[in-house]
């Protein structure tokens, strides 16, 4: 080959294998980078992810080797330099490029057909191969990090951040699994399909949460899928009542299970009336009067199928059909009934999502270094236990025979339940904040909910006797607030209720 | 004189010295490689290794006149270079005529040159350099080709003195002439203990060797071959702006400008010997250590230490990069 011919081959070729070798720098390079960043997941709480990794780095290393590429461009020097290494020339094309071909020199035709012999038998494929150098040397760093990836994700170093986060990640993953088997099982016996399938998730998501290689990102990517996959079920079970004409509101239906359980109970009255033998005519008017009253007095939308049946029940007794207006009583019961369990499934929904948000909640303070990560381990928050109502199955038809509350049920549902250690007579209500007044949740992890207290409290005498509250009541109610997390305006709020119960109050 | 016809001169001229000299291939082509060049070699040996069979040898087969000064303490510079005697003529008139000494000559063995003062070594110093001699104000030229090849022995250090610097300088190499191997001794023995001593016959003359020099002087010596010949030489000065780290270490002072052109000249003189047109930077690597050795003055810490010039040299060559731009990419 012609020596100009082969310099210039050999400096395109060159080119190639400087890019080669500055993409394969590169790579080594950013593998140690992603390493190191493996590593670093050993004391601050983030994820390192190998998709990533190896997407950085194989972009990396093509962007450095094409851009070597493009702007490194070897001299016919260094090229010959190079062919005189690698071929053992004896700089002779390094000379051949100095003298340029032309010199005064007695030897130059000597030298010329020298170089001439020597160029022709260089191997320009095997004087610069473009073979990468140092694979091995990538491979096994590639391996390095897949094998921490493997072995390694989710391990910290005690008293680091990172072990703190991931404690707090363990401890909300087992609490949240533990909710999420007693929601199941609620949700099982009840039949709430909706929140069965939540608390399904719930447990799931949680188990991810609570596993050893679990990560920050992991357990934020999976609490917010949670949240708003139970948003949507609670969408859903929201978008049914609004079906059964409960009124909509900005954070769900205005309309509570308690109430709605009143009207059933109350039609379940007036429809054991109505199978009477005989029934006079003040005593069909009273039932029209009532009938009229519960309609007046429901919470639901007009058009609902409830007031619908109740409407047509009011047609069929004025028509003395007495037999239709059970019938249409039975529907309105059922309408009821429905949409009693609508509510309170969507309330069992939110308490999931109440639940997942603490969890996110707390995640975010131990993020921020609010916990002790080992103390936090050593003593595991628990939240108490809430009363429940007592629990029965759907569409069982309740009358008032079946209503002894046991236990103390105060506080959750008004008029319902007897307390035994009540004494004395009713107290009147406490005056409470009448203005409406905006309220927002705690700055956390998440979305801040804010609301609008809008009804003022209700005057008169209280349906319930109040009696003396025991101190360790109110401190009972503090740490529970706490435990809860309960934003500082509500727990001021309650707590001030309480305290001026118990006398403690300014 | 083209470079075939040179390489074949040059392998008889080893053929012919390979009959006397036994060994010592690299002093022999180290004294050759001087001879091209038109240098001078100092050789350091104990007795009785060769040097002294070696330059005559050398005469022999180049067929130049050879002469032989033995220094003493005594010897003096006139008894080198030759003097100005009265001389009387048979009309009787008497004149002064220059009496020309052991110099005027063509190869000048100047045998344990470290015995005579540093008087009369510096007699030494105008021939080697001017190839002329100066007496009583008149400049005597030297027949050419000159070689001086003095010998010293580095063992023996009573009564000598130490070759000053300006006077190492002018020699183009120092060779250090080894013990030989067992089986040298044995093929010296079988050579010189028989009947017949094999003798060297005459391949070349003064022309042919002032051809050849001419020719090594059109050798091709790429910029970057001269360039880390001055690198290699700069790197030796402690002083200097790109020292090499033995050089700060144990060098008082480096090689002279003389020294570089004594690398690249012999460097192009072994690229002729190997066939090549151009000298390479192997060609100066492999002659750095001749070339520089005599041309270093090492410290006290050195001498301390014992540390020898070869070690300094060797270092140095092995820390100076050959070129940057050619370990670019690798």
């Amino acid at each position: 080959m012609n020596p100009d011919r082969l310099l210039l081959a050999a400096r395109r070729r060159l080119a190639w294998r400087r890019a080669l070798y500055a993409g394969e720098t590169a790579a080594l390079w950013l593998l140690l980078a992603a390493l190191g960043a493996q590593a670093g997941t050993l004391v601050f709480p983030y994820s390192a992810h190998l998709e990533w990794a190896f997407l950085v780095v194989t972009s990396g290393a093509g962007i450095v080797a094409l851009g070597t590429r493009l702007l490194v461009r070897p001299t016919a020097m260094e090229a010959a330099h190079w062919l005189d290494r690698r071929c053992a020339l004896q700089d002779r094309m390094a000379t051949y490029v100095a003298v340029g071909g032309a010199g005064p020199s007695r030897l130059l035709d000597h030298f010329l057909r020298d170089v001439q012999r020597a160029a022709a038998e260089v191997r320009l494929r095997e004087a610069i191969p473009l073979r990468p150098a140092r694979w091995r040397a990538v491979v096994a760093l590639a391996a390095c990090v897949v094998a921490w990836d493997l072995a390694m994700t989710g391990s910290t170093l005690p008293n680091t951040p990172a072990r703190r986060v991931a404690n707090t990640l363990k401890q909300e993953g087992r609490r949240l699994q533990d909710l999420a088997r007693e929601w199941e099982r609620e949700a099982r016996w009840r039949g709430w399909r909706e929140a069965l399938w939540s608390a399904r998730n719930v447990q799931q998501g949680a188990g991810a949460l609570a596993s050893p290689r679990a990560t920050l990102e992991l357990a934020r990517r999976q609490l917010s899928r949670l949240a708003a996959e139970v948003g949507a079920a609670r969408g859903r079970l929201r978008a049914q009542a609004e079906g059964q004409g409960a009124p909509p509101g900005p954070e769900g239906s205005q309309v509570h299970p308690w109430a709605v359980r009143a009207l059933e109970r109350e039609l379940a009255g007036l429809g054991r009336v109505l199978e009477e033998v005989s029934l006079s005519a003040e005593q069909t008017e009273r039932v029209l009067r009532a009938l009229t009253r519960l309609e007046a007095t429901s919470p639901l939308r007009p058009e609902s199928p409830a007031h619908a049946a109740l409407r047509e029940a009011r047609r069929k007794l004025r028509a003395q059909d007495r037999t239709g207006a059970r019938e249409a009583v039975g529907r309105a019961e059922e309408a009821f009934r429905e949409l009693a369990r609508l509510l309170e499934e969507e309330g069992m929904l939110a308490k999931h999502q109440q639940e997942v948000e603490a969890s996110s909640l707390s995640i975010a303070q131990a993020l921020h270094g609010a916990a002790d990560p080992e103390a936090a381990h050593e003593r595991p928050i628990r939240y108490p236990e809430m009363p429940r109502n007592r629990p029965g199955t759907p569409g069982e038809r309740r009358d008032s025979e079946a209503w002894p509350w046991e236990g103390p049920q105060y506080g959750l549902e008004p008029g319902v339940g007897q307390v035994p250690e009540k004494i004395g007579p009713p107290t009147p209500r406490l005056r409470a904040q009448r203005r409406p007044e905006e309220l927002r949740g705690q700055p956390g992890e998440g979305k801040v909910y804010a609301g609008r207290v809008r009804a003022p409290a209700a005057g008169g005498e209280p349906r319930t006797r109040a009696a003396a509250v025991p101190t360790r009541l109110v401190r009972q109610v503090d740490d529970v607030l706490r435990a809860q997390r309960v934003p500082a305006p509500y727990r001021d709020w309650v707590r001030h209720y309480f305290a001026e119960l118990a006398g403690l109050g300014p | 004189m083209d470079i075939q016809e040179f390489q074949s001169l040059y392998h008889r001229i080893r053929q012919e010295l390979g009959r006397v000299v036994v060994g010592h291939g690299e002093v022999v082509e180290g004294v050759l490689l001087a001879v091209f060049c038109g240098g001078h070699v100092l050789l350091e040996g104990v007795p009785g290794v060769g040097k002294t069979l070696l330059v005559k040898a050398l005469a022999r087969v180049l067929e130049l006149k050879f002469s032989r000064i033995q220094f003493t303490p005594d010897l003096m510079p006139a008894d080198v270079v030759g003097t100005n005697v009265l001389v009387q003529d048979p009309e009787g008139r008497r004149a002064l005529t220059f009496q020309r000494g052991p110099i005027f000559s063509q190869i000048v063995l100047a045998d344990e040159i470290n015995r005579a003062t540093p008087k009369t070594q510096s007699a030494l110093l105008e021939a080697m350099q001017e190839y002329a001699v100066t007496v009583a104000g008149v400049s005597y030229p030297l027949e050419r080709p000159f070689f001086v090849l003095a010998t010293q022995n580095p063992i023996e250090m009573e009564g000598t003195y130490p070759l000053p610097e300006a006077q190492l300088d002018r020699f183009l190499f120092k060779l250090r002439v080894p013990f030989p191997d067992t089986e040298s001794v044995v093929e010296i023995l079988e050579r010189t203990t028989g009947s017949r001593v094999p003798e060297a016959q005459p391949v070349a003359d003064a022309q042919t060797v002032l051809r050849m020099q001419a020719l090594v002087r059109e050798v091709l010596a790429a910029p970057h071959v001269q360039a880390y010949v001055a690198r290699l030489v700069e790197a030796t000065h402690p002083q200097g702006p790109r020292p090499a780290r033995a050089a700060r270490r144990w060098v008082r002072y480096g090689a002279s400008p003389r020294g570089a052109q004594a690398l690249l000249l012999a460097a192009k003189a072994r690229a002729l010997v190997h066939g090549r047109a151009h000298a390479s930077v192997e060609d100066v690597r492999a002659l750095a250590l001749p070339a520089l050795r005599h041309r270093l003055l090492l410290n006290f810490e050195a001498d301390a230490e014992g540390v020898e010039a070869d070690q300094v040299v060797r270092d140095v060559v092995e820390e100076v990069p050959e070129v940057a731009a050619a370990s670019a990419g690798s």
